[in-house]
């Protein structure tokens, strides 16, 4: 009897164990780490306010996920949206730049022949780059300024006969850059600041 | 070494110089095609007009507003400076020649649309024509690796 009673206290104990050890492993006692939240600036939550019509609050509006109008079903940070749009304006109106549009030969040439992969893929990497410049979040994987705006070291970039550019074609590729900005209406403090993001990688693309 | 096993060494080389080529070629589409997510509109196309003579605003605007009408044209950009007109249009619902067929050649104004030559074209990165054999292997690697 007394054997059988010491057994049943065992189980039991046991069970408890048990019970305890399960209970610890349970997900809501493991420490929760708050999601990083996404990088964002006033400019970023300006531009992304801007895209949606400017109404309402300001703050919040930059990593707003909205629908991507060029992407059908994928949706988008209302402040990249805003970027976007602004960049692809800018390369027609770099396009139709004479100043400008020759260190972009091969890109025209890939464009003009009906292959607009190239194309694509700069207007996504420039948008990650001002996006990057502009609200903090870590996205660029392209190339250094440096290496990308010169001949020698990336052959997209200029020709043999303009193989680096100036400081007079950096200032009329930011005239381009606010053309575009205008056309859509961005207030003039917001592409000021815009200005002087872009301005600050001057050093390296004049040569 | 006789004339038949030379021929043998040096053919066997040239098949294995290849089949490096080869394989460092599909290594390196591998490498840039994996986890590569669609551009978001990829078949976005720019094209351009060139006038030959300054055009009066109200002519322009019409004439962009005749380009804006037609199938899949997203934007217009006229830089009266350097008096060419850019459009972009979806290449997939629209091409450049029927757009300056049907909204600027009828504009009366003297233009031309703008070609890139075969020597410009050949200066692109044949991996990015999709058209061409280096296009669409890596259309197909795309598709094997993703």
């Amino acid at each position: 009897m007394q054997t059988q009673k010491t057994k049943l206290l065992f189980i039991i104990a046991a069970m408890l164990s048990f019970a305890v050890i399960l209970g610890s492993c349970s997900k809501d006692d493991k420490p929760v780490t708050p999601p990083t939240p996404i990088a964002t600036s006033p400019l970023y939550d300006t531009l992304g306010w801007f895209i949606q019509g400017g109404q309402g609050a300001v703050e919040g509006n930059g990593t707003k996920m909205i629908a991507d109008p060029d992407n059908s079903g994928q949706t988008i940070q209302a402040g990249r949206l805003a970027i976007r749009t602004v960049v692809n304006k800018a390369l027609m109106v770099i396009a139709a730049d004479t100043a400008i549009n020759i260190y972009f030969p091969t890109l025209l040439a890939e464009v003009g022949a009906g292959n607009t992969t190239g194309y694509a893929h700069l207007r996504e990497t420039f948008t990650d780059f001002v996006q990057q410049a502009v609200s903090g979040q870590q996205i660029y994987k392209g190339m250094t300024m440096k290496a990308a705006h010169n001949f020698a070291t990336y052959n997209r970039f200029g020709s043999a006969a303009h193989p680096t550019s100036d400081e007079a074609d950096f200032n009329r590729f930011i005239g381009d850059v606010v053309i575009a900005a205008q056309s859509y209406n961005v207030p003039n403090s917001v592409i000021a600041q815009l200005g002087v993001l872009l301005s600050s990688v001057k050093g390296d693309i004049v040569y | 070494m006789t004339m038949k096993k030379k021929l043998k060494v040096a053919a066997g080389s040239l098949l294995g110089i290849m089949f490096l080529f080869s394989a460092v070629l599909l290594i390196h589409i591998v490498v840039m095609v994996k986890n590569r997510k669609p551009l978001p509109a990829a078949t976005l196309q720019m094209a351009r007009a060139d006038f030959k003579q300054p055009v009066p605003d109200q002519v322009m605007q019409t004439i962009q507003q005749a380009v804006s009408r037609q199938k899949g044209v997203k934007e217009t950009y006229y830089n009266a400076g350097s008096r060419m007109l850019v459009y972009t249009y979806d290449n997939k619902v629209n091409t450049a020649e029927a757009i300056y067929a049907s909204a600027i050649r009828p504009s009366g104004m003297s233009s031309e649309r703008h070609l890139v030559s075969q020597s410009e074209a050949t200066k692109g990165c044949p991996a990015m024509d999709n058209h061409s054999f280096y296009g669409k292997l890596t259309n197909m690697v795309a598709r094997v690796v993703n």
